[in-house]
Formats: C-alpha cells, structure tokens, sequence
C-alpha cells in the first residue's frame, strides 16, 4: 500500500491508476502504518505510538506551497515523504478494522487537513467515522485557510473533535509569510491564523487548542519563544517540531536548527505551557539565544531532572498524558533525538543538560 | 534447482546457509566455494527492521565473531550488524549499501558482507549458528512469541506448521 506519487496516479509502466481519496482513503504515517501492522518493523528503544496520526488525500494534493513541506504543490513530483517518512494511503474502513484489532493502547486519532476545498467536509467525515465506530479521543489538525467562520468549528465539534491542532509553523509574521504566504506564491495568511486560533479557543477551551511550531525556519529563539507567550496567553498551547529539509522542496538544501537551539527552546516551551515561567522574565544575548530561564534554580533542577520537557509535545490521552508522541518524528532512529517518544532516561537527561548550554 | 527451506508463516528460510542466533543476531551465513563467506539478514530481521533505508558498514579490514560488521537502520529503529565468524573482510556489497531496501524484498539474494575466516570448521560447531530445519524453526517461533512487531503476528503463528509443535498455547498479541 503505497502513496500515489504526487499528481499523477500512474503506475510504473504508463498505466493510469484510480486515485483513491478522501474521505474513503487517508494517508497514514508510517508509525500508525507499523502500529496498525500494515507495515513490518518496530520502534528503535520500545517507543510506542500512542496516537494515530492520518493525513486527508486527493489526487490534486495541497494546493498551498509551504517552502519546508512535503506536500507542498511547488515540491518535485519523484518525491512524496511527508515529515522525513513514507505515508501510506489505506482505506478508512481498514484503518478503523486495525485500530480496533492492533490497537487497543491507543488513545487518540489525529485527522489533518490539507489545503484543498473538499478538506473541511471530509475532516468531519472521517471524524464522525472514528467518534462512531471506535472509542478513541479525535483531534483536527485544521487548515484555516478552508475555515471561515466559526461554524466549520462548531461542526468539527459536533463530529466528535475534541482538540485542535493550528500548524502556524513559522514563529513570526515575516517568516510566515516568507515561507508560507506571498514568498511561495502561498495561499495562507498569518491574521486568518490568528482569527481561527481564537475562535477554536473560544468555542473548544482553553487548553483544547495546539499550535504547532517548527524550530528553525530563521527564527531566533528569542523570537520563538515570545510566540508561545503569546499563544499560551491567547488559552492555547505549543506543539514543537523541530525543522527536517524534506527531498524536493524549496528548503531542501536548508540546515537543521542546532541542538543547544532546539534544546533551550523546547524548555522554555515546557515551562510556559505549564505555567512555571514567563517570556518577560527570560534573558537573551545579542543574537536572541536565551541564557536564562527565568526561574528558581530549583525549578530549573526540578524540570530538567524530570525529563518530560525533552519530551514530544502534543494532544493529550484519556490520561491527560500526551498521546501525539510521534516516534522518530523529527530524526533518524540513529541520531539524538530532539522530541523523545518516551520519558527520557539518566543517560538521556544527561545528554540534554550538556546541549542547553551549547550555543 | 530450488533450495529447501523451511517456513514460519509467512517467513522462509533457505536451507543451503546457516542462521546465526547469537546477540540476537538473525544473520545468515552462506559458504561459497572459494572458501569465503557472505552475510546478509534473515526475513524475520528483515520484518522486524521495517523498511530499510541505510546499510552502513564499519572499517574495519578484520572481524572477531560475535563482534558488529556494521548497522541497518529503517525509519523507526536502528541496530547492529553481528559477524557469525572472525577473519577478514574480503567483500561489501555496495549495490546493497545504496539500495538497501532490495534486503526488504529479498533478504536472501542480498549479501551484505563478504568475509575470509580464520577458521570456518571451528566457527561452523558454534550452537549458535544453526542448519537445522527443526532447530531453526523453534528458534524463530520462540523469536515470534517474545516479538510484537510482526505484520499480523497471530496469523504467523496460527499458520506455523501443524504437528506436535503446532502452537495451541500461543498467545500472539
């Protein structure tokens, strides 16, 4: 079961092939292909997934041109990754036959959109399929750009969402619109962002609504993490990615953000998200890299011994606990990790003490 | 003519090569004739592994057994490559090494390694590197019971072949 190439629907040898979409057909990472065991292999160190993470599809893929993106329409054609791996298009029905049979540890299921005018009606779909045949929690990563108004929220709410997800992405207005906007030839604006950011607080709760942020567009972690100020004191919180240059895309040839970067930002995000610190309170040097926290060195001890702050960020289980864990999501299995699937252990922890202070 | 093997589920392995258990391995060992032996990863590593996406090797011209030849690594996991025998490498496979992925569709047609040992009778005894059909095929059932990683591992084991060691008491998860 492998995705289409991007576009075409063609097989190797000429021959036109059946585009299958959306709402019949997701895309599946391919951490939910191996849970649902659609694909074979396991997880480096016994990471699990505990949230399933399935892509909306259609044969004319996204129409917007985001430069970082896998699925952006100006991305090559010969290459169809999404976030550094495969995902595999299965049929709905399947997925929810495996869920029920492989994943009984599951907690939530994910439904993105894309940039693609049948998006908002199939998200409800499919969001309506899981809240009525499974008991999983459902989140909406949505495409605000398909959303005017407030009631495509409400009908999200009603299909059975219970989190969103905003992938803002860009941790200014400028990049945003360089990467996103008028720089690609982009259909998206940050002010939409903002205005649909709101009304998801406002109509699914303060806490209900996850912004997500790629570290390392050209941002300063200054800049950053002013950002998740602003997002937690708008109710919502933070998803962290941490910036991979897709094959094919406009960043391709871009370098990923430095470790003590990726380090000191993700902590600074744990710490606002939770409430333990402000961004008026943290120091930066001249080139806007934090050098301090803000807190209590008591605190700062307490959080960094923990090691849930080095962990992936995302939409909670029934537990309260994140189930969005996306293993492996941001680096190969061999490398260090920057989101860890799971609580981080002493060697781990050590690890992440000696990156903060690299600069 | 076609080689004998043994299968599990929907797992074969060949049985004109040896299968090396030792450090949790799944290596298979094939002698050819100049006296020299290749190295590739059996099926159930191959399903374990996932879909590879790197093979690489370390420098070294000489290997002890047990020791690591080098890594596989697919999207979500990543491990060592162990050498059955000691002696020296006399071969890599460097079409494996840019695709690796021809291991996920044939992992017996893809040698990885090729090496000279120091003494393949001696290395040949080891219990840990098995020819035995019956042997080999407890040893990958034991392996199927312990893994949860498996593509529909309960059918595995439900097909496993009937007769004395048919597997009523399983409990594939």
């Amino acid at each position: 079961m492998t995705s289409k190439k991007k576009g075409a629907g063609i097989s190797g040898n000429g021959a036109k092939q059946n585009y299958r979409q959306s709402p019949d057909y997701v895309r599946t990472s391919t951490a939910a292909a191996m849970t649902l065991k659609f694909y074979p292999g396991k997880f480096h160190r016994g990471a699990r997934l505990d949230a399933l993470n399935l892509l909306l599809s259609y044969e004319s893929g996204c129409y917007a041109r985001c430069g970082y993106c896998g699925l952006s329409a100006s991305r090559k054609p010969e290459e169809d990754s999404f976030i550094r791996v495969d995902w595999p298009e299965i049929s709905v029905d399947e997925v929810i036959e495996r869920t029920k049979k492989h994943g009984k540890h599951l907690q939530r299921v994910c439904v993105s959109m894309i940039t693609h005018p049948k998006a908002l009606g199939d998200c409800i779909k499919v969001a309506k399929r899981f809240r009525d045949e499974t008991n999983l929690e459902i989140s909406a990563l949505i495409g605000p750009t398909m959303i005017q108004g407030r009631q495509p929220l409400e009908m999200l709410k009603k299909a059975g969402v219970d989190h969103i997800g905003v992938a803002i992405d860009a941790a200014t207005p400028e990049l945003f619109e360089k990467f996103r906007g008028k720089g690609v030839r982009g259909p998206h604006k940050w002010e939409h962002y903002w205005e649909v950011l709101i009304d998801a607080v406002d109509i699914f709760g303060k806490d209900y609504v996850g912004v997500h942020l790629i570290v390392g567009l050209g941002e300063t972690e200054k800049q950053m993490i002013e950002l998740f100020q602003q997002v937690r004191d708008a109710g919502a919180c933070t998803h962290l990615f941490s910036f991979y240059p897709e094959g094919g895309s406009v960043m391709e040839k871009w370098p990923r953000p430095p470790m003590g970067h990726y380090r000191r930002v993700q902590l600074a995000r744990y710490l606002i998200d939770g409430d333990m610190g402000r961004f008026e309170k943290m120091k930066f040097n001249r080139k806007g890299q934090l050098t301090d926290f803000g807190v209590s060195k008591a605190v700062y001890e307490k959080v960094v011994s923990a090691g849930e702050a080095f962990m992936t960020s995302g939409c909670p289980g029934k537990d309260g606990k994140v189930a969005c864990n996306r293993p492996y999501g941001n680096e190969r299995p061999s490398e260090k990790l920057r989101n860890y699937p799971f609580l981080p252990d002493s060697d781990d922890i050590k690890d992440a003490r000696a990156q903060l202070k690299e600069y | 003519m076609a080689v004998r093997s043994v299968s599990v589920g929907k797992m074969k392995f060949p049985l004109d090569r040896r299968y090396y258990k030792g450090r949790g391995a799944h290596v298979w060992l094939f002698a050819d004739k100049d006296g020299t032996v290749k190295l590739g990863m059996d099926s159930f590593l191959t399903e374990n592994a996932g879909f590879l996406n790197y093979i690489q090797l370390d420098k070294k011209s000489a290997v002890r057994k047990g020791s690591s030849v080098g890594s596989f690594e697919s999207a979500k996991f990543v491990s060592r490559i162990y050498s059955p025998v000691s002696g020296k490498v006399v071969g890599v496979n460097q079409d494996i090494l840019k695709n690796p992925r021809k291991i996920n569709r044939d992992p017996y047609k893809s040698w990885i390694i090729s090496i000279k040992p120091d003494n393949l009778k001696k290395d040949m005894l080891s219990k840990d590197l098995l020819g035995d059909p019956e042997a080999i095929k407890d040893w990958i059932i034991e392996e199927l019971k312990k893994s949860e990683s498996m593509t529909e591992t309960v059918d595995y084991l439900k097909k496993a072949d009937g007769g004395p060691r048919n597997r009523n008491k399983c409990r594939g998860k």
